[in-house]
């Protein structure tokens, strides 16, 4: 175990992360990249926690949600908007039709720009999900159901990934969160978990937010939280957790404090 | 059309229908912007899509033409004989109005005994739909003197003279008017009374272009049918090329074998079931092609997938919905980078091809109350569907974000809820409880009785205890709780 004094060791500890910072984003260049690389998540405080400030083109961005109610779609639809600034469609592949076009439309994604693809099957969804991903025109492939809900299907998602780089657009998965444990081929891996009001190490309530009160009744749902934990990043070290704050009358995300390194499991990748 | 004149209407068309839910700044900046675009005139394009339009003019008569004029404006058809299949000349009128109504857009429709006649009431005709009948004289002589399809400067002269109708033209002496209007005014006026020929070009019909193969023997091997299958479409498409032609449907017919009559029971008197209905294969494209590539590529699609019911001895490949070669489609997205717009198309098509055309959809919203009814989707053939985020009900415009639910079940799913002066205070969903923190509402939404049944909710959207949104509802006046969303 090398011994460091405490001046050296900050020097070699950035030192290190600047090289694993270049090992790690030198991995997988694509070629069919057009326009800008870095696409804006749509929220400029997790653009701030992201090493590249943003999503990279060509790659899969994973969201992980724990049950139902989390609100985590509010989250991954605001890359949309950034996403087809620089043309191209929305394809969002929703087996249960169950995506809302009319937050969409609140949330100012072009309905226009934006197609529903509704497979019957399972495997139909992959298909279509990699279709799309392959295809230049798509700016953003949703996967708004939990398409891929199986541990043994890291082959599949090496698919997407590879059919994402081939694509040159962003793809966007959303699965439970019980599969954290399980490596990925998504070069961005989120974990979103409710915040139970008044839980130990909820950001502390201002006057205004009456949650912690358990017998008001009045309407006091103007806002709330949400816990987001960055899994995994390329190029980025170790995981992060925020906390975040969506306002629900705009539904515009804040971010409250930033955690230290998360307790969540070790990172998971198959890269 | 001036300028001026496209000002005025445009400035009308607003003031008519002012952005709906203007109240927020937001909303009356975006009514602004989409107050119409200037384009420059292009004479020629306006002619290629009113030739492409002509085509579907077939449909009705064999004779179709377009106006022949430097600046065409209207098809003719000429329905002589046609009228009867279609129920008379009134119902004919309106089944042409309504086809082109399905491609959006309005038409005025005139039927007359000459060509001139029928200019001059589409144009200036008291409806939308007319049809003269009786003596034409007497059909035009309430109608403008412009209905004659007059140069400008003999318009200006008989303005000049107040002669305003053509009725009035009428009553005065034919051996007057070349002397002091023209030659033209008479030709025009003849032409209009059926007492001066007036030739026009009719388009030819496209006939449908189909190509077929018939075994000797009937064949069942999926191999040898392929194989086939491919040849016919190379067949197809060269046909295609030949006639310069593009189509968006292509339909594979696989005919059965007729059962040899030896081989007939004699209780089965049906004579339908001696031969199968020929199974198909439907391939309907977002784009008109002629590419045999491509169609070989979608075809694949829905082969791997198709059951062959058993035998058969005979193909049919028909191509459908033509068009001329150099009808473009409309760009189905704007702001698309160039060449990606075609592989988008091509998407689209292998997405349809393969999950069946319902599956590939667009939302519209619509200004419904019920949450499940606030969209329509569309699939992509007719157009572009137009989006206006405005039409939200005010109440659902003013807060959208905080109420809508970015999730919204297909269909409500029951809960058990335990409730304390009318909210709810426990939720279970099958096996899971939740504990409600937090609850906002009721928000009342009522359908009304004339529309169809009465459909009462009150929503609340719920905070449970470990932190998720849900959005429930209670069903009125059962008084049964359903979640119908969540996030």
């Amino acid at each position: 175990m090398p011994q460091y004094h405490d001046g050296s060791r900050a020097d070699t500890l950035r030192q290190l992360a600047s090289r694993l910072r270049q090992l790690q984003a030198g991995r997988g260049t694509t070629a069919h990249r057009t326009g800008r690389e870095i696409i804006s998540s749509g929220m400029p405080d997790l653009d701030r926690l992201l090493p590249d400030g943003g999503f990279r083109r060509g790659t899969l961005v994973e969201w992980l949600a724990d049950g139902p109610g989390t609100g985590v779609e509010r989250l991954l639809l605001q890359v949309v908007p950034p996403a087809l600034q620089e043309g191209g469609v929305c394809l969002v592949i929703d087996p249960r039709q169950e995506f809302s076009p009319a937050l969409a439309a609140a949330m100012n994604i072009d309905l226009q720009r934006t197609l529903l693809v509704r497979p019957g099957r399972a495997e139909d969804a992959v298909w279509a999900a990699e279709q799309s991903l392959r295809c230049p025109g798509v700016a953003v492939t949703i996967a708004w159901s939990e398409l891929l809900d199986r541990s043994a299907e890291n082959r599949i998602l090496r698919r997407l990934q590879l059919a994402a780089e081939t694509g040159g657009g962003l793809g966007v998965l959303l699965r439970p969160a019980s599969l954290q444990g399980q490596p990925s081929w998504a070069d961005i891996r989120l974990l979103v978990r409710p915040v139970p009001p008044g839980a130990r190490g909820a950001p502390p309530a201002a006057p205004v937010h009456s949650l912690h009160k358990e017998t008001d009744v009045a309407p006091e749902g103007v806002r709330h939280w949400m816990e987001l934990d960055i899994l995994h990043c390329r190029g980025g070290l170790g995981s992060r957790a925020a906390f975040l704050e969506i306002d629900d009358e705009t539904g515009a995300v804040h971010l409250v404090s930033e955690l230290a390194d998360s307790t969540s499991s070790p990172r998971a990748t198959g890269a | 059309m001036s300028l001026a004149e496209a000002d005025a209407m445009l400035e009308y068309a607003d003031r008519e229908h002012p952005p709906v839910w203007g109240a927020r700044p937001a909303e009356t900046v975006r009514g602004e912007t989409r107050r119409g675009e200037r384009f420059p005139c292009d004479p020629e394009a306006d002619r290629q899509v009113l030739r492409e339009l002509a085509w579907s003019g077939f449909e009705f008569t064999p004779v179709v033409a377009i106006e022949e004029t430097d600046t065409p404006e209207c098809l003719l058809l000429d329905i002589a004989g046609c009228p009867h299949l279609f129920g008379g000349e009134a119902a004919m009128c309106r089944r042409v109005q309504q086809a082109f109504q399905n491609q959006g857009l309005h038409c005025r429709i005139a039927v007359a005994d000459t060509i001139g006649a029928a200019w001059a009431l589409a144009h200036y005709g008291r409806f939308e739909i007319v049809c003269s009948s009786g003596p034409l004289a007497r059909a035009l002589a309430p109608l403008p003197v412009e209905s004659l399809r007059l140069p400008p400067d003999v318009l200006k002269k008989l303005a000049r003279l107040d002669l305003q109708r053509v009725g009035q033209l009428l009553k005065l002496p034919r051996a007057v008017l070349p002397s002091r209007f023209g030659k033209q005014l008479l030709v025009r006026l003849d032409q209009a009374l059926g007492q001066r020929p007036e030739p026009v070009t009719p388009l030819v019909c496209p006939e449908p272009v189909e190509v077929e193969r018939v075994f000797a023997e009937p064949i069942r091997k999926r191999d040898w049918i392929e194989t086939v299958l491919e040849e016919l479409i190379v067949r197809l498409t060269e046909q295609l090329q030949q006639r310069q032609l593009v189509a968006m449907q292509f339909t594979f017919r696989f005919v059965a074998p007729r059962q040899p009559s030896i081989l007939r029971l004699e209780t089965d008197a049906d004579e339908s079931k001696h031969r199968r209905p020929p199974a198909m294969i439907d391939l309907q494209l977002v784009a008109p092609t002629d590419s045999a590539s491509y169609l070989q590529e979608l075809f694949a699609l829905q082969w791997e997938r198709f059951h062959l019911p058993g035998e058969i001895d005979q193909i049919v490949l028909r191509a459908g919905q033509l068009s001329s070669r150099k009808t473009r489609q409309r760009a189905l997205f704007d702001r698309n980078d160039d060449g990606n717009d075609a592989k988008l198309v091509a998407l689209l098509d292998r997405l349809r091809g393969r999950l069946g055309r319902q599956s590939v959809v667009r939302a519209r919203l619509t200004s419904e109350w019920l949450p499940e009814e606030q969209v329509r989707y569309e699939e992509f053939l007719h157009g572009l569907p137009t989006v206006t985020a405005g039409a939200f009900p005010p109440e659902w415009t003013a807060r959208a974000d905080g109420s809508l639910p970015p999730r919204l079940y297909r269909r409500p799913f029951p809960l058990d809820v335990v409730t304390c002066d009318d909210r709810p205070v426990r939720l279970r969903w099958g096996r899971e409880t939740f504990f409600v923190h937090d609850c906002e509402g009721p928000q009342r939404i009522e359908t009304g009785w004339w529309v169809r049944r009465l459909i009462r909710r009150d929503y609340y959207r719920v905070a449970t205890r470990d932190g998720r949104r849900l959005w429930v509802f209670r069903q009125r006046p059962r008084d049964a709780w359903f979640l119908h969303g969540e996030g």
